[in-house]
């Protein structure tokens, strides 16, 4: 399974992002920080961030953080996670 | 970072709104903006021990949350605008808007009015508290004369010398419009061509037939030359206007103190065409006015020379005209108010 078809599994199992509509999506792994960030849009700048809790979510690939700009879900953030380190793509 | 959290969330606490929008925006840039105080917890988080993540998550959730609502309180409450759209309920029915109409009393004055208008009569008014001398005494009411009886008249003020006698300064409540004659006669020469409606008072038990107060519209017409004909002529050309064109006029001899010689005049029932009907009382006419002459006396009171002058005078009730025209069997209900009956005259 490649990494998009994993962050599609993560995005369909997890209830905020369940219901989001976008085209394609772009991520980058941060293998300092153990993070992968995906991105919906990238020229929108996120003013705001939740913290996905551990019931919203059915499958354990990391705490993921949401960032929002103007409250509409723009991007998130998965920490401590091994997934995508061995890529990059978008 | 529990302990970072508790604090900024003691300083979001702390912070006065003060109820301003300058301080609303202070709280908003320092807290709640990209580069927020909160917003850089967020980016700590990934700082935070994978075993902790969660709970701090959790609280960092709790503290966004807890922010918000304080900014979006304090909005709330420095603008009444969006609590008054709040108040608005915009799947509500809308309302009638209830429309007032002209009384049917004063329907048929106005069109009696303007009958008249159209024969060269003008408008005069009088008070409705009146002097004795001007309801009876020049009005040749003799001493002694039933109306001026408590019974038939409100006194206002009565003089101590007995019932029946007249008293020149009693006051009464007018019983009838030709005070305002004698006053039209008193201030003005003759030709006089005019016409005095308003309400009156008897005191009378309250019936179906009977009321305490009721309109009544006078006419009067003073000049050289005039008689009994232009009268008749008069009341025809009325009566055909009010009730229609194809009814027929009566004149009956009557008395009246103030005319001479006097006459009540009846229309055929245009309800029944004069055959007969409940309205009509089976007669085929129905009694719409008094008039007469004005006598002598009363032109010589007001300071006019009969032999020189003479005039006719007639008076109708207004309501009992309504009554006719509507087929309103029972006076009081004009006095009521009651919607639902004045509510079919819209």
């Amino acid at each position: 399974m490649t990494t998009e078809e994993k962050i599609l599994n993560l995005i369909r199992s997890t209830e905020p992002l369940r219901s989001l509509h976008y085209e394609h999506f772009r991520f980058i792994y941060d293998a300092a920080d153990r993070a992968l960030h995906i991105s919906f849009n990238p020229d929108e700048e996120a003013d705001g961030s939740f913290f996905i809790e551990p019931n919203e979510t059915v499958i354990d690939a990391g705490d993921i953080v949401v960032h929002t700009a103007k409250g509409i879900v723009v991007g998130f953030s998965v920490l401590d996670t091994d997934l995508g380190q061995n890529e990059n793509a978008s | 970072m529990q302990e970072q959290i508790e604090k900024i969330k003691a300083e979001v606490e702390a912070f006065d709104l003060n109820g301003s929008e300058a301080h609303a925006e202070a709280y908003r840039l320092k807290f709640l903006v990209r580069k927020g105080v909160i917003a850089t917890l967020f980016d700590e988080l990934k700082s935070v021990p994978k075993e902790e993540k969660g709970s701090v998550g959790k609280m960092l959730n709790d503290l966004k949350r807890f922010a918000e609502q304080k900014l979006e309180s304090a909005k709330a409450a420095t603008s009444n605008a969006p609590a008054e759209e709040s108040l608005i309920d915009l799947t509500l029915t809308g309302r009638r808007q209830f429309l007032g109409a002209e009384h049917p009393v004063q329907k048929v004055l106005s069109d009696m009015k303007r009958i008249f208008y159209g024969m060269g009569f003008t408008l005069r008014s009088g008070p409705e508290i009146e002097l004795d001398d001007y309801n009876f005494t020049k009005l040749n009411f003799p001493a002694g004369h039933p109306a001026r009886d408590m019974q038939d008249t409100f006194f206002i003020r009565k003089s101590e010398s007995g019932k029946g006698e007249s008293g020149k300064d009693d006051v009464v409540l007018r019983t009838h419009t030709s005070p305002v004659q004698v006053r039209t006669m008193l201030s003005e020469k003759p030709p006089i061509r005019v016409i005095c409606p308003g309400k009156v008072y008897r005191n009378e038990a309250v019936s179906a037939r009977s009321y305490c107060v009721f309109h009544q519209i006078e006419g009067l017409y003073v000049d050289t030359g005039v008689t009994f004909a232009d009268l008749k002529a008069t009341i025809y050309s009325f009566a055909k206007q009010m009730f229609g064109s194809e009814v027929k006029l009566r004149f009956r001899p009557s008395y009246f103190p103030f005319t001479e010689p006097s006459a009540e005049t009846d229309v055929s029932c245009y309800i029944c065409g004069g055959k007969g009907c409940k309205v009509c009382k089976q007669s085929g006419w129905l009694e719409i006015l008094g008039c007469g002459m004005v006598h002598p006396n009363v032109l010589r009171n007001c300071g006019i020379d009969p032999e020189i002058y003479s005039g006719y005078a007639f008076g109708m009730g207004v309501e009992r005209t309504a009554m006719l025209r509507y087929g309103v069997d029972d006076i009081r209900v004009f006095f009521e108010n009651d919607v639902r009956m004045l509510s079919q005259f819209e």
